[in-house]
């Protein structure tokens, strides 16, 4: 796990340099075509709509750390959300049970798909994607179709408000829930089983760890992250309909791996999401200040983030083929 | 660990039943669809003998069997859709199939093969991609079959087009507010749907065409991807990157109670409109929000669409393009500036201006039961 080695850096430092690089050079490339990009506003605004999304990419970084997928993520979101915000609404609008009952159902849909990964001997692409359609029918069957609007001023705080008057709360809740990870991850034996399960799950179970019960307790953690994710996204648009969760998978994913976690497994970081996140983020808003056509938009954000996979590949194979040589 | 999981999933379902019965919110909240929403001012007015009375009686008196295909039954618009169509079912005695392709081109034709052999009397359909569907909506209408194509013009042998005037209905929000702010110099913002979708398409090149009249006025656009959580990002975006905007047009309601919400997190001091006319969004104009909406309704866009298929199976002769009259809705204020300036008509096209009272009407069940009762003409 560590990080240098003899003064060379190595991969994660590497990884982590050319991510801030990419992210520099949009920033600088957005700030020559309107300087507005870096005024205090919009740089807190950033960070204030990438929160639910940074900590949906947290959750899903320990689960592809094992070598798994969470399919679910974008219609469990917009399920968690749709649910937990009915009950809220027709129980007398208590911010309290919004946010309880959004970690609750949470956990539960990490259950389920921890139990069919590890007890029915699924694969985690088929299990999750199976929960990916149940989630979106539980969601049409429980909104029918309509639009909802949330009211209670505890929610506006949690999706609006700002901590000492500047710091957007959405923000001060992402940092946390990436400072719980980081501690989960790095000083856990939940952590260290969840590397161990993706670098060689058998080697993993030869070393006495329980691999199913470590892999369960793994999606339950991920559940409970898409639903702090699903509380922090309807508490700010302050509105429930079905397509809230948009395309909130494929950015937590993307953010995931930009920030080099493995698709293979056995790889990942928390820092790494976290610029990840931020890259996914500052690419969606500086191609509005760089005034993209709005019909290529769509198009530059997949080229982007196919870019800096390919790079990021690119100098995994060159680290490997160095120490090779060494 | 057996036992937590048998509780975890029953802790789900129960949940999940809460749910589905709970959906009716208390008063911290409200909702979209008509019949779970508080009753607008103008539906209470009417009495309740015409709410009731079946709109009209059939000409042939035979039961009519009818094919739904649609994109999704998901979007709140088209749940209204669906909400309409259902009640003209009853009202026309058809019995109404519905089938839901998820925006999968080969799936509708799939379910409109399905519809043929089924034998059904009519196929409605809200097609996913009006190339390629041509030749399963010939099939159809080879087959004997009335095929009735919604929201834009399929260019089969056969079938009749339920249009509504997308282009035009955006060519004039965009005048009027080049009108507007024709003294002023900053920009516009637009929020559509996605790439490749018609209706938004529609509506963004009507917009893009008239604001090009305004050299003044800088037109940016964002993608909204139908989704609340993306045109609030998109409207806090342009609203951040553009300090000199002046308006922001979004193209569905759906899309503009998020699009409001981050213009207000932006801190945006800007008049905002919208297309659709769906009851919050008139709520929206009411208190002074928005400037301007279209009234289409999509309850009573399904209503029609189902009294037109109804009138053809009864034998009656009518246009292939068939037109759903539209009509433009904004307060006192802005309804006065509009007939100042002679903005009901632009470029030989005439709008029907209403107010928001009269908007209320023309949505509610009852009114659009009376306006296509058997005094309706269609287009002919």
């Amino acid at each position: 796990m560590s990080d240098r080695k003899n003064g060379v850096l190595r991969k994660p430092d590497l990884n982590r340099m050319i991510n801030i690089g990419i992210l520099a050079a949009l920033m600088c490339v957005a700030t020559i075509s309107n300087r507005s990009f870096l005024s205090p506003g919009n740089l807190l605004g950033v960070l204030e709509q990438n929160a639910a999304k940074g900590v949906m990419a947290l959750g899903a970084t320990f689960v592809l750390i094992t070598g798994g997928i969470d399919l679910s993520m974008g219609n469990g979101l917009t399920m968690i959300a749709v649910v937990s915000s009915i009950l809220h609404v027709s129980t007398g609008n208590r911010a309290w049970l919004l946010v309880a009952l959004c970690v609750l159902i949470g956990s539960v849909l990490g259950s389920v798909n921890g139990f069919l990964i590890t007890k029915c001997r699924l694969l985690p692409f088929v299990a999750t994607l199976g929960m990916m359609t149940i989630a979106e029918g539980i969601t049409h069957w429980a909104s029918e179709g309509k639009i909802m609007f949330l009211s209670s001023p505890a929610v506006s705080y949690i999706g609006r408000g700002k901590v000492f008057g500047v710091l957007p709360f959405q923000t001060v809740a992402f940092l946390f829930m990436a400072a719980l990870a980081a501690v989960i991850l790095y000083r856990t034996r939940l952590g260290t089983a969840t590397y161990a399960l993706g670098s060689n799950e058998a080697a993993a179970a030869c070393c006495g760890i329980n691999t199913s019960r470590q892999k369960f307790k793994i999606y339950v953690l991920n559940g409970m992250f898409i639903g702090v994710a699903a509380l922090l996204t309807v508490s700010r648009v302050g509105q429930i309909s079905p397509n809230l969760g948009g395309d909130s998978m494929m950015d937590a994913i993307a953010a995931a791996v930009i920030g080099g976690t493995s698709t293979m497994g056995g790889r990942g970081t928390i820092g790494g999401t976290i610029i990840g996140t931020l890259i996914i983020g500052v690419l969606i808003n500086a191609l509005t200040f760089m005034e993209v056509p709005v019909n290529a938009q769509s198009a530059i954000k997949g080229l982007v983030i196919l870019i800096a996979i390919v790079v990021d590949a690119l100098f995994t194979l060159f680290q490997k083929r160095k120490s090779g040589k060494d | 660990m057996k036992r937590l999981l048998a509780l975890t999933l029953t802790l789900a379902m129960t949940l999940g039943i809460c749910a589905g019965c709970g959906s009716k919110p208390a008063d911290g909240g409200s909702t979209a669809a008509p019949d779970a929403a508080a009753p607008a001012p103008a539906e209470s007015a009417e009495p309740e003998e015409e709410a009731e009375a079946p709109a009209a009686d059939t000409a042939t008196g035979e039961k009519m069997t009818i094919g739904m295909a649609c994109i999704n039954l998901n979007d709140a618009g088209l749940i209204l859709i669906k909400n309409g169509a259902d009640l003209a079912g009853e009202d026309y005695d058809c019995e109404l199939i519905w089938k839901a392709c998820e925006g999968n081109l080969d799936t509708q034709i799939d379910q409109i093969r399905g519809f043929i052999q089924q034998g059904v009397d009519a196929i409605w359909i809200d097609s996913c991609d009006v190339a390629g569907i041509v030749d399963v909506v010939n099939e159809a209408t080879d087959a004997g079959i009335i095929v009735l194509t919604a929201g834009s013009k399929v260019e089969a042998d056969a079938n009749y087009n339920l249009i509504y005037p997308d282009y035009d209905d955006a060519y004039f929000s965009a005048t009027v507010i080049g009108e507007y702010y024709k003294d002023q110099t900053g920009s516009i913002g637009l929020v559509v749907g996605s790439a490749g979708n018609l209706v938004s398409e529609k509506r963004q090149e009507g917009y893009t065409a008239a604001m090009e009249n305004y050299p003044n006025l800088k037109l940016v656009s964002g993608m909204g991807m139908w989704d609340a959580t993306t045109s609030m990002t998109v409207a806090e975006d342009l609203v951040r990157s553009n300090t000199d905007m002046l308006h922001m047009h979004i193209i569905a309601a759906g899309m503009s109670y998020g699009a409001y919400q981050g213009v207000q997190n932006a801190g945006g001091n800007i008049t905002i409109s919208t297309n659709d006319g769906d009851p919050d969004a008139l709520d929206y104009l009411e208190k002074g929000d928005y400037l301007l909406d279209n009234v289409v309704g999509n309850e009573r866009l399904g209503y029609w669409g189902i009294v037109i298929a109804r009138r053809l199976f009864d034998g009656e002769a009518m246009a292939v393009d068939q037109y759903l009259p539209t009509y433009k809705v904004m307060g006192d204020e802005m309804l006065k500036f509009v007939q100042d300036n002679g903005l009901t008509e632009i470029n030989g096209v005439t709008y029907e201006v209403v107010s928001i009272e009269e908007a209320r009407k023309i949505i509610a069940s009852e009114s659009y039961q009376k306006e296509f009762d058997a005094d309706f003409v269609p287009t002919k």
